[in-house]
């Protein structure tokens, strides 16, 4: 039953990770506006960051999808996970108005559009997954050399 | 099993590598879209509008860069970045509205070029868009750095822009160059905060802010319709 339940974990978390990243990828120049939305980075930083991030979500995300080294990647993502709720938790708190340009866009929002909350509870669900497989690695349908044990 | 080659074949890859490998594919990739960015060529099609003539030109103190045809009932005073996703979406989707209004007469358009988005960026492309204004060429120089929102446009690119523009002139060059136009943008950059301008993009028609819910293609014409 785990093997199955691990297996879901990995599509969706690995899925949401490759589009995440994906949607990000042919705009870097948005991406960059969308990491200094946030103000938390100096400037010299945001745009190696929108820069880079997609392509590191699209690698973990393809890592988790065929199942390889599907622990450390989980470990990944949950990091990614634990920055993106500590992010979006500062922007909220400090009062600034910002999509969290998880899924490309990002930048300023009228007050009143903000989806903080949503955002958050969504990186949570996805943070427990990633735990999840961190416990939990072997699953169905996996190439998985980092534990050497194929589920049969 | 006896065969040495396989059994080498069959060896754990460890996590540490994955990790490296990973972060060095993602670096290339990284480093291979920054590098076409800024790399890629300018090209310019042609939209088949005329290019409506620069009533205001740059360079008066507190005054944006007014085009359009003179006589027109309706002002639209725009407040954007060129860096600014935002006034990227809202020009691709009101773009042409905007267009129509200025060549059937109903509407001038006035650029308030500002710079806050990016610090380094916007004020380059606020000064080349000046550049390109004073030679005639404010709309094309606003449809193209838009059309093609994920290209760097550096220095070069602006250069090339400013040729298919047939405007890249000595005084062009000069002007993208040496930022001629910095002071010029501090006055503009000041007069949207006496206005209270707060984000981009930002519209008044005829002196009264479009509600930010109403920057579409219908809610700028009623706009236009219920001001004339």
């Amino acid at each position: 039953m785990k093997v199955w339940l691990s297996l879901v974990a990995r599509l969706v978390l690995g899925g949401v990770m490759v589009v995440a990243g994906a949607l990000k990828v042919p705009d870097p120049e948005t991406a960059t506006q969308a990491v200094r939305a946030y103000e938390l980075l100096p400037a010299s930083l945001d745009a190696p960051v929108g820069l880079i991030l997609p392509f590191l979500e699209i690698a973990i995300g393809l890592l988790l999808i065929v199942g390889f080294g599907v622990r450390w990647a989980a470990f990944a993502a949950g990091v990614f996970m634990v920055v993106f709720i500590a992010a979006v938790s500062s922007a909220w708190a400090r009062g600034l108005a910002i999509d969290c340009g998880c899924f490309g866009g990002g930048g300023q929002v009228a007050p009143g559009q903000t989806k903080y909350l949503q955002e958050i509870l969504r990186d949570v669900g996805l943070l427990a997954l990633a735990g999840w497989l961190w416990f939990t690695p072997q699953s169905k349908f996996a190439l998985e050399p980092s534990t050497g044990v194929v589920a049969p | 099993m006896s065969n040495p080659l396989l059994q080498e074949r069959r060896r754990r890859i460890s996590p540490g590598i994955v990790v490296v490998v990973v972060l060095v594919l993602a670096i290339v990739a990284a480093v291979g879209v920054d590098y076409w960015r800024k790399h890629s060529k300018v090209e310019v099609t042609a939209n088949g509008r005329p290019e409506p003539a620069v009533i205001t030109g740059p360079g008066t103190d507190g005054k944006g860069i007014t085009i359009g045809k003179t006589g027109a009932k309706s002002n639209i005073d725009l407040y954007l970045d060129f860096r600014c996703p935002h006034c990227e979406e809202f020009e691709t989707a009101t773009g042409a509205t905007l267009d129509k209004l200025v060549e059937d007469g109903t509407a001038t358009i006035t650029y308030w070029p500002l710079a806050f988005v990016s610090p380094e960026d916007s004020p380059r492309l606020a000064n080349a868009f000046a550049a390109s204004a004073a030679n005639g060429k404010a709309l094309s120089f606003v449809d193209a750095v838009y059309g093609d929102f994920s290209k760097a446009w550096t220095t070069d690119q602006l250069m090339q822009l400013g040729t298919q523009l047939g405007i890249n002139d000595a005084k062009y060059q000069a002007a993208v160059n040496g930022n001629s136009y910095a002071g010029w943008l501090d006055s503009i950059s000041n007069a949207s905060t006496d206005r209270k301008v707060t984000g981009t993009p930002t519209a008044f028609v005829n002196g009264k802010q479009v509600d930010p819910g109403k920057m579409t293609p219908d809610g700028i014409k009623a706009a236009v319709e219920s001001s004339s």
